[in-house]
């Protein structure tokens, strides 16, 4: 492979980064186990494995967070001791965290300027403009999406001079739209000759964007910097996960037939959060014991329709019902036995400073009260409960919600919002975002536990193979318009498509 | 080695203080030192000799009488600290502490003037919370309704209060017996609150701080207090949730405004006796200092509370024992205000 360097313009064939033998024990844990990995200038090099593989450790080694126990670490050929991350940017070496440590109460500029001295504004408007980062530099980084904290640290990395860029689960705290507009940013890197490292669990993402890509499972490589177009997915995940997932049973008991919808909307619109309409003229049922899957471009109306089934945004026209109850708002959703996987649990359900117990008092039809107060000895119980039933192996119910991962959040949300035995409708934005492999199984089973147990069920996601997979139906969202319902089985992904970009069917 | 501050030291412990004791301790120490050091250059310009100044002010406080002068003082800044806590909680700004006492005090003075007997004491409390609340209440019921920002509308309320005081003790209410000066008529005895035991300080102090203990009871171990964590931080969340977000920041305002209400009164029957201009001696304004110095903590700002008030009667001593002016000492609120925000600000991760 030859490509440009982007510093000198001369052609190279030299890895920007390539580590060989890396070991790393935490205690008891093999983290790292020989691991050899290496980033070409101008590719895409996507790290992919289940929770714990060692992904997050391998490139802190290569950051300098933590230091090799053997092993060895070079940039552009020459050997190199990576003691610390100020060292690694000296070498060319910039990484945006899973958790984004940008300081709240700065600006932009202020939090860059901490990285690189004397920068200014202007500068940072030219760099995002020249890599195509929206990035407003005045802007206070508490003020941010998360998406838009991204970028800001993107640009960071890439002013503190750095060629080799990783990126640590970019995707799993992200929005659809924003993992669009993310994976442009790194087409643009690729193209100007940066090495990027990219970790995520979608196979989709690494079949978007990576040139090649290198497995870990329990600290050791599994498949090393290969091309993800010679293998199946079958494959990659048997790579990761250790043991082939089998695909989910096709055979499924259908819906019973003729019973009354338990969702229903007739002729429903409803405004978007920026006042125009987004949601339009939708009339769509879901019966108890259908899954409903939701298709369509990121930003289609998708969010504003799971918000009015769950009676979080009012219908500026037509009526929304379950079963057969008119919606009329959150508490009485939620009394009714509506449960919601958020589609931005950031912006929308995680409460800072709140433990994940607490967390769960609020998924909670009716709160158990223990004299004035909220029985936390029996939400604890409750909780141990639903993370048996569901079996996500969720955080330690002390940890604060706001600190977790992407992933860590969303077994959370799935905990909460799958775990009730009662529930008549669930509505999943995205429910796999951040989760690997063997979760997103674990999860997909749950949506259809829930299903098989008589409630009604409505799951957005971009991922039409699952969609196909899990729903009984597919419904296929175009600018706020139902473009069509196509039944799941035998489904024609280029008659997907088409209905998502509009075409007719 | 450079000391550029690193993605990785951000995350540090220096930043995102634990909040544990001894931590806690270390940044109060520290930021009361810092401000005492330029407390002291401060006093040097003004050829005064800081280290006898300090030493005056600090023995001063802590004679008997003084100790009282600061229990006396602190009691409505601890209730209308709370006025700021409790709010706070449920992520409203409630900056008409001032206004409230006023009102608190008016409202009890009202009551006062009408009812006499056992029966009045009580009933002027009753009336000062309720008229605290009825301030506070102005300002939630905006924000609620059209969205009006609550930290500008109480704060404006203050300026309305204030007149409002001013009209009644120079027209309705003013004392016909007084030697002309702006006062409504001293309340009667049994109208005032009894004293603690031989001291020369009022019950006022034992309301206080069993409302102060109240308030951290409420905010700890109630629902009501989870709610309006919940709501303060996450109002998305919490609607969500199915709670019902503007009952509780209504609640949660009149409970403030309600504490602010009993300081004015306390305040009044305690010690003043009469409405005057210059009544609250800026309680309200010193109590949202205390409250932001313990970061809205409960038994923190109680501390806080008795803190400022032992510089305030210390600032008492330095005029007289320096000839320095006693709102020399306003300066060294400001300036520990500064050092504790300044140096201890929590940067939190987000
Ligand atoms: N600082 C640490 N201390 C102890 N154990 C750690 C530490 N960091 C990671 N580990 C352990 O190392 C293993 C790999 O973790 P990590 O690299 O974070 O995985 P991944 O990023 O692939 O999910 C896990 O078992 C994890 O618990
Ligand atoms: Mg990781």
């Amino acid at each position: 492979m030859t490509l440009t360097d982007p510093r000198t313009g001369a052609k190279t064939d030299i890895p920007l980064l390539a580590v060989r033998g890396l070991t790393r024990r935490f205690g008891e844990v093999l983290a790292n186990d020989a691991v050899d990995f290496d980033v070409r200038p101008g590719e895409v090099h996507a790290l992919v494995g289940e929770n714990g593989a060692g992904k997050s450790t391998l490139l802190k080694l290569v950051y300098g967070v933590h230091r090799p126990d053997s092993g060895d670490i070079s940039v552009e050929g020459s050997p190199v001791t990576v003691g610390s991350p100020a060292q690694a940017r000296s070498l060319g070496i910039g990484m945006v965290f899973q958790d984004l440590r940008l300081v709240p109460a700065l600006s932009v500029t202020e939090n860059i300027a901490l990285a690189v001295r004397g920068v200014k504004a202007r500068m940072i408007a030219d760099a995002a403009a020249e890599h195509g980062l929206a990035v407003d530099p005045q802007a206070r980084v508490s003020h941010l999406s998360i998406g838009e904290r991204q970028r800001a640290e993107i640009l960071k990395v890439l002013m503190t001079g750095s060629r080799i860029v990783i990126l640590d689960e970019p995707t799993s705290v992200l929005a659809p739209q924003e993992v669009t507009a993310l994976f442009a940013v790194v087409e643009r890197l690729r193209a100007t000759g940066y090495g990027v490292v990219i970790v995520t669990h979608k196979l989709n993402e690494v079949r978007a964007i990576a040139d090649r890509v290198t497995v870990l499972r329990g600290g050791r490589v599994i498949l090393g910097g290969v091309d993800p177009g010679n293998y199946t997915d079958a494959e990659l995940v048997e790579a990761m996960v250790g043991r082939a997932v089998p695909s989910l049973p096709s055979e499924r008991p259908a819906p019973p037939d003729g019973a009354a919808a338990v969702l229903a909307l007739r002729g429903v619109s409803a405004y978007g959060e920026s006042g125009v309409i987004r949601l339009k003229d939708v009339t769509l049922e879901v019966r108890p014991g259908e899954l409903v899957g939701v298709a369509g471009v990121a930003g289609s109306g998708q969010r504003e329709l799971c918000e009015v089934a769950c009676g979080l945004r009012p219908a500026s026209s037509g009526v929304v019902t379950v079963a057969g109850v008119e919606v009329t708002g959150p508490r009485q959703a939620l009394a009714g036995g509506v449960c919601d996987v958020p589609e931005d649990p950031l912006a929308d359900a995680v409460v800072p400073g709140l433990t994940i117990v607490e967390h769960m008092a609020l998924g909670l039809p009716k709160v158990p009260r223990r004299r004035a107060n909220v029985d936390w000895a029996d939400v604890r119980r409750i909780t141990t409960e639903l993370e048996e039933r569901v079996g996500l192996q969720m955080a330690a119910g002390h940890r604060k919600v706001a600190e977790l991962s992407g992933g860590n959040v969303q077994r959370v949300m799935l905990t909460r919002a799958l775990g009730r035995g009662d529930s008549v409708l669930v509505v999943a934005a995205y429910p796999s975002r951040g989760l690997d492999i063997a979760t997103t199984r674990r999860t997909q089973e749950l949506l259809l536990e829930r299903r098989a147990a008589g409630a009604a069920v409505l799951v957005v996601s971009e991922d039409l193979d699952e969609l196909i997979s899990i729903s009984d139906r597919i419904a296929v969202m175009h600018d706020g318009h139902l473009a069509g319902i196509v039944p799941a089985r035998g489904a024609d992904r280029q008659e997907i498509g088409s209905l998502m970009l509009g075409g007719a069917r | 080695m450079t000391t550029q501050l690193t993605p990785d030291r951000v995350a540090s412990p220096l930043l995102a203080p634990k909040s544990g004791f001894g931590p806690a301790l270390a940044r109060w120490v520290g930021a009361l030192a810092g401000a005492i050091a330029i407390f002291s250059i401060l006093l040097l310009t003004k050829g005064a000799d800081p280290i006898a100044t300090l030493v005056d002010m600090v023995v001063s406080t802590t004679t008997g009488a003084s100790i009282e002068q600061i229990v006396i003082k602190a009691a409505p800044l601890v209730l209308a600290a709370m006025a700021v806590v409790l709010p706070a909680r449920a992520g409203l700004a409630n900056v008409g502490g001032e206004g409230q006492v006023i009102i608190g005090a008016v409202a009890g003075a009202g009551v006062g003037l009408v009812v006499s007997g056992p029966a009045a004491l009580p009933l002027m409390l009753i009336g000062g919370a309720l008229g605290g609340a009825l301030w506070a209440g102005l300002a939630v019921a905006l924000r609620v309704t059209v969205g009006v920002n609550e930290a500008v509308t109480t704060l404006l309320l203050n300026y309305v209060a204030l007149d409002v005081m001013l009209y009644l003790i120079y027209e309705p209410w003013k004392d016909a017996n007084g030697s002309g000066q702006p006062a409504t008529p001293p309340l009667a005895i049994e109208q005032r609150l009894p004293l603690v035991g031989g001291t020369a300080v009022h019950m006022g102090i034992v309301l206080a701080l069993v409302a102060a203990a109240a308030v951290w009871l409420t905010l700890r171990h109630t629902s009501f207090g989870f709610r309006l964590s919940v709501v303060g931080g996450n109002p998305e969340a919490a609607r969500r949730a199915g709670l019902p977000v503007a009952r509780l920041l209504v609640t949660a305002m009149l409970l403030g405004g309600a504490l602010a209400g009993l300081a004015g009164v306390i305040h009044l029957a305690g010690i003043e006796f009469k409405l005057r201009p210059g009544l609250t001696t800026n309680i309200g304004y010193i109590a949202f200092l205390a409250a932001w110095l313990a970061r809205h903590n409960p038994l923190p700002a109680v501390a806080a509370a008795f803190m400022l008030a032992a510089i305030t009667v210390g600032g008492d001593s330095l005029q007289l024992d320096s000839g320095l002016p006693a709102a020399t000492v306003n300066v060294l609120m400001a300036l520990i205000l500064l050092a504790v925000l300044g140096w201890t600000a929590k940067r939190s991760t987000s």
